[in-house]
């Protein structure tokens, strides 16, 4: 079935916010820090005013074409695990780099390790409604030049799906990067063609691509590997307040950078990453449990099909820091929406305390309102055998719905969601089974599944080959 | 919070499919027909065309296309509480309401399950005043220490005297009828029609209406009390598992239903109320926070636009048994489907536990999450002034988006969620806050609105108090022999 | 005449040719307690083991109970009264004013699949009737069902008819319906309740034994 049942805008709504972004990138511009790739640009027909690149339609639509020709993009991890992303699929990922979490055992939060991110990323192989783990921590005993390294070696180490990268902000760290993707790959094939993975790389709000970006982007747009344009704005502080705004704004950075990628390598595939965000406005922090974020990132997965993009969008996402109903409420809100609007990736997996607090826990209780939010996408299925007359007919006529075939056929194809995690029969016994809410049901499941995941090693030369990158990273970078 | 909606913008079915639906229903109502055991009834049905076979009425789908033509006309009323507050019931609105007779409650105090009573009806129908989200009460729980032959209508009595909004009652059989049209009639103003409510009627799936519920029916529409038209079959056990069929079966009920009104009065106004759930397959229990609760009740949203009726729906529905991130998930998902597919009357606050525990605080919580899912649904202008581009461009010249005036006014509009009772802060913030999760921050919330409904509340006056206590002790002296 | 077949064809539900298979052993001459026990009972068996363990739905289950219980009404004129002795008797019923019988009519199938000889009363029964049916069946085991908070009540008026009749004794009173539970029942002095068809099952052995 179609996937963007629910429209948050109408197709003119659409259109006009098109027009919007279109006026911004002509009138305002881009701030681009390399001279170099603003002469390209230039050269395509853009003005360029100082520092500030002024984009025109006609290049905007050559990038718009190119981005339709590479919206079919199909991961696959060493393991041979495939995730194929088109304008139909709903996958899903981890969020990336928190930097704490709450301890497995102590319930207390703390700073995450190394072990916590291969933890994790094994706790992540096992659970099925998510497609591509990221690095869900930032580990603190890793040395912060070559985190972002250090968090893709991980990933492809102990992922057995395909990855879905850190963001990448260092052009020392990309090269790298570049690198581990190439020797986890086999070499040689190309890694447009054939992704293992994708990283993110984020321009700056409002409407800024600095030096350090362009750099980044030189390495890992020039190598091939898919990459999420991340444009993460906070709504009424580094864009506007209203959503319309934001999006516009939005929309106009990731049409920018999709030009600067179209400059440096027109092959590499591009995810339209809108993470347009808001704020508590009576103190500034910024809260990701608002159903703005929801109703945003839904608008966004409409205007990345507008303009021929595969969306990657904030999916779950809450300002709970407990395993509360606020909890639930703002994460399933969150995703929901643009899960029915035809989100193409959805992020989220477990956060807590607006994407400052990971859990292990949260990841099993995630897996299980995915489960949910993926039933919901399927939709219902209306012909004449699942309207199934007879069955009613059957019924009048004294029969058992409960025993008929046709029940256990639906039962048996899935027409009901099965609850894998959540609690699925009634009070007495909730209470015979010892009263205990998801989160306990969580951690023992955490502890199963753990259990569940093998290891693998590394094929001896890719472990040396692997090392030498690593080595030769830190050799550099930590300086 | 009763307001205008913009167009449905969630479509799991397309028209076609729709269309495909109401086919069926109407060769079940032709073919399989409805079960009346009331023999007069029968013969009206049949002078208005209907075959009548044994106990079973094959309805033609002429018939029913008169009806909803007919239902089309009454699709618009308004609803006036005993202090005078209006909820407008139309295809525009969104209203809410409370889940309803709910036989267990978490005590306030002990943090226990127990039996409910009739002090626990007038707390949460007090409780409920105070709630900004919640538009109509009915009475949350079952007044377990009354007698069962008149508990119906002394849940309507108890709420008519302490809700201070439009009531939602509920009817199955003659009796409760006859009295609660009395109730309702204490407040019919004399210059055109004042209604306090609505009554809740079901009949049985299914396609069976039994002999108590058509009179109950003839004596709550005959007196143009609107009426939801309430069918509850369970998917799999009293209708097909799959969903299509379980809405086929459920709108071929309806649609019988209101030719059944129809015949008793076809001016009084009517809901379409379809509750299809569903069960764990392995127990046979029914849970209610399967995502299909909220999948079915979207296309039945659906449905009713296509007929033109006002419909009633489930919303926060929940299988959990406690305050936990599945409570929260569960109802969020469950209420947002309907809510954006277009429904106008939506149900589930207070209930936990597949409708079979009633919580003070859950009240408190639903309130919260259905101004999240309002605000979900609610959209957003794109316009000029709200692409902002003036602000980008004083942005890009080193003013600060912060401070501008375009900020403050979208601010001020409500174009952010403000939490109400819901944590809106970072961890610290948190941790400094005596790391309370919703449930406690909804305790200190439920002792200061019931606090707050105590000072506000008006005695009745008493008159009306003589009148009502009449009208119950006469239903007493028939009903209790 | 193979078993295994017949234990496979309960396993299947295999409505259709249930009649048939144990028509055919009985002709082949396999002796009817071996078709029961060994046949019918075990494939019956094997469907329960796979329920409990969470790999079969209700439906499943309980169409295997109805193959099982076609191939016994085949079978019954063939075997011996021992042979025959139930597990034990119960007499079921939803209470009066509740006509929902979905709940009741799952928790008698399943019962009948465990062995029980079940006499099913039907819906909206009135206390004095089933009163009545005690008295008449002297059942071990009497089920009792309400499935709205409205018509709940009623379970405890036909306990209290059932003292004054002092029949209280005489019979194992079970309660179920969704709004009931273990505390109501122990509030209204029912002997026991399960929440499910299959706890109801157990409950009705354990009743039995006591």
């Amino acid at each position: 079935m179609a996937r963007s049942i629910l429209k948050v805008l109408t197709d003119q709504e659409i259109a006009q916010l098109n027009e919007a972004s279109f006026k911004i990138l002509r009138e305002l511009g881009v701030q681009i820090d390399d001279e170099g790739l603003r002469k390209e640009l230039a050269e395509r027909g853009c003005d360029v005013d100082g520092d500030r690149v002024k984009f025109k339609a006609d290049l905007l639509e050559e990038v718009i074409a190119n981005v339709k020709k590479h919206n079919h993009v199909t991961l696959t991890s060493r393991d041979g695990i495939k995730v194929e992303i088109t304008p139909h699929s709903l996958v899903t990922h981890a969020t990336g780099g928190i930097p704490e979490i709450i301890d497995l055992e102590t319930g207390q939060k703390r700073k995450p390790v190394v072990d916590d991110v291969i933890a994790t990323m094994r706790l992540m192989n096992q659970l099925e409604n998510l497609d591509t783990p990221c690095s869900l921590l930032y580990p603190d005993d890793v040395p912060i030049p070559i985190t972002q390294v250090k968090q893709t070696e991980l990933m492809f180490r102990y992922s057995k799906k395909p990855i879905y990268g850190p963001g990448i902000s260092s052009p020392g760290e990309a090269k790298y990067v570049v690198k581990l993707f190439q020797a986890f790959a086999g070499g040689s094939e190309s890694l447009a063609e054939n992704p293992i993975g994708i990283v993110g790389v984020s321009p700056e709000s409002p409407l800024k691509i600095p030096q350090v970006i362009c750099d980044t982007m030189k390495h890992i747009i020039s190598a091939g590997i898919p990459t999420s344009i991340l444009s993460a704005p906070v709504g009424g502080m580094s864009g506007p307040l209203s959503l319309a705004g934001g999006l516009a704004q939005v929309n106009a950075e990731i049409l920018a950078f999709a030009s600067v990628a179209y400059v440096i390598n027109p092959e590499t595939p591009l995810f339209y990453g809108s993470r347009l965000f808001y704020a508590n406005m009576k103190t500034g922090s910024t809260i990701m449990g608002l159903p703005e974020i929801g109703l945003v990132s839904a608008a966004a997965a409409q205007l990345a099909s507008s303009n021929g993009f595969l969306s990657d969008l904030y999916g779950l996402c809450c300002t709970s820091c407990t395993f509360d109903g606020q909890n639930g409420y703002e994460n399933a809100i969150n995703a929901l929406v643009p899960a029915l609007a035809g989100a193409n990736w959805i992020s989220g997996y477990g956060s807590m305390a607006s994407l400052m607090v990971a859990s292990y826990e949260q990841l099993a209780i995630d897996d299980e309102i995915m489960g949910l939010i993926k039933r919901v996408a399927n939709g219902v299925t209306v012909n004449e055998d699942t309207i199934g007359l007879d069955v009613i007919s059957s019924a009048v006529n004294g029969g058992m719905i409960l025993a008929h075939p046709h029940t256990v056929k639906y039962l048996r194809c899935g027409e009901l969601f099965i609850p894998k995690l959540g609690f699925d029969s009634v009070w007495s016994d909730w209470e015979k089974k010892g009263q205990k809410e998801i989160k306990t049901l969580a951690r023992e499941r955490v502890h199963e599944l753990l259990k569940q995941d093998e290891v693998k090693a590394l094929p001896e030369d890719l472990e040396q080959e692997v090392n030498e990158i690593i080595d030769a990273a830190a050799a550099e970078l930590l300086k | 919070m009763t307001e205008a909606r913009a167009n449905p913008v969630l479509k799991l079915l397309d028209d076609q499919k729709i269309e495909q639906i109401h086919v069926a229903s109407l060769r079940i109502l032709q073919e399989l027909g409805i079960k009346v055991d009331d023999a007069d009834l029968r013969q009206q049905l049949s002078d208005l065309g209907c075959d009548v076979v044994g106990d079973r009425v094959k309805i033609n789908p002429d018939l029913v296309g008169d009806v909803i033509a007919n239902a089309k006309k009454h699709n618009r009323f308004t609803l006036t509480s005993r202090t005078g507050k209006k909820v407008e019931m139309n295809l525009e609105t969104v209203v809410s309401h409370s889940s309803n007779a709910i036989p267990d409650i978490i005590d306030f105090e002990t943090g226990e399950c127990r039996r409910t009573n009739q002090d626990d009806v007038i707390a949460t129908t007090r409780l409920m005043n105070q709630l900004d989200e919640l538009d109509m009460p009915c009475a949350l729980v079952y007044p377990n220490d009354l007698p069962a032959e008149t508990n119906q209508l002394k849940q309507a009595e108890l709420l008519i005297r302490y809700s201070t909004k439009p009531i939602y009652a509920t009817a199955s059989d003659p009796n409760t009828a006859k009295y609660l049209v009395e109730l309702f009639n204490l407040f019919d103003g004399t210059d055109g029609r004042e209604l306090i409510g609505l009554v809740g009627i079901s009949p049985e799936s299914p396609l069976y209406f039994p002999k108590a519920i058509t009179d109950a029916m003839k004596i709550i529409i005959s007196a143009g009390i609107p009426v939801s038209m309430l069918s509850a079959p369970l998917g799999g056990l009293s209708a097909p598992l799959s969903i299509a069929g379980g809405l086929a079966q459920v709108n071929a009920e309806l649609l019988a239903f209101a030719v059944v009104s129809y015949v008793f009065n076809p001016e009084t106004p009517l809901l379409y109320g379809p509750r299809l759930f569903f069960a764990n397959m392995k127990t046979g229990c029914s849970i209610l926070g399967l995502p299909e609760t909220g999948i079915a009740s979207a296309v039945g949203a659906q449905m009713a636009l296509y007929y033109g009726f006002v419909s009633d729906l489930y919303g926060m529905c929940s299988t959990s048994c406690t305050y936990d991130t599945q409570s929260g998930y569960e109802k969020a998902i469950n209420c947002l489907l309907p809510f954006l597919s277009g429904a106008n009357y939506i149900s589930g606050f207070g209930g936990l536990a597949s409708l079979m525990v009633a919580s003070y605080e859950q009240l408190v919580i639903d309130n919260e999450i259905y101004a999240n899912v309002r605000k979900a649904a609610k959209g957003f202008a794109v316009n000029e002034d709200a692409f902002g581009f003036d602000v980008l461009a004083s942005a890009l010249k080193g003013g600060m988006f912060l401070a501008h005036p375009h900020t403050v006014k979208y601010l001020r509009n409500g174009e952010v969620f403000v939490p109400d009772l819901g944590f809106d802060s970072v961890w610290s913030d948190w941790v400094k806050k005596g790391k309370k999760d919703i449930q406690a921050v909804a305790r200190e919330r439920v002792n200061e609105l019931l606090k707050k409904d105590e000072q506000e509340s008006e005695p009745l006056s008493s008159e009306l108090d003589k009148e009502i206590t009449k009208i119950m002790e006469n239903a007493a002296a028939e009903m209790l022999k | 005449m193979e078993l295994d077949k017949l234990v496979q064809c309960v396993v299947d539900a295999d409505m259709d040719n249930v009649k048939g298979l144990v028509e055919e052993g009985i002709s082949d001459g396999v002796a009817p307690s071996v078709l029961l026990k060994e046949g019918l009972i075990k494939g019956l068996d094997i469907v329960g083991e796979k329920f409990e363990s969470g790999d079969l739905f209700l439906p499943e289950m309980l169409a295997a109970a109805m193959t099982m219980k076609t191939g016994v009404e085949v079978l019954k004129p063939h075997l011996t009264g021992e042979e025959t002795e139930t597990a034990g008797t119960v007499v079921i019923g939803t209470v009066q004013g509740d006509v929902h019988d979905i709940g009741k009519n799952l928790v008698a199938m399943m019962l009948e699949g465990a062995g029980f000889e079940v006499i099913d009363i039907g819906i909206d029964v009135p206390a004095e009737d089933i009163v009545k049916a005690v008295e008449e069946k002297k059942p071990q085991i009497l089920g009792l069902s309400a499935l709205l908070t409205t018509t709940m009540p009623a379970l405890k008026t036909t306990i209290d008819a059932l003292k004054e009749a002092g029949l209280r004794d005489k019979v194992k009173v079970m309660v179920g319906g969704a709004p009931v539970t273990q505390d109501y029942a122990d509030e209204i002095g029912a002997d026991g309740y399960a929440s499910d068809a299959a706890g109801a099952v157990t409950l009705a052995r354990g009743l039995v034994q006591s």
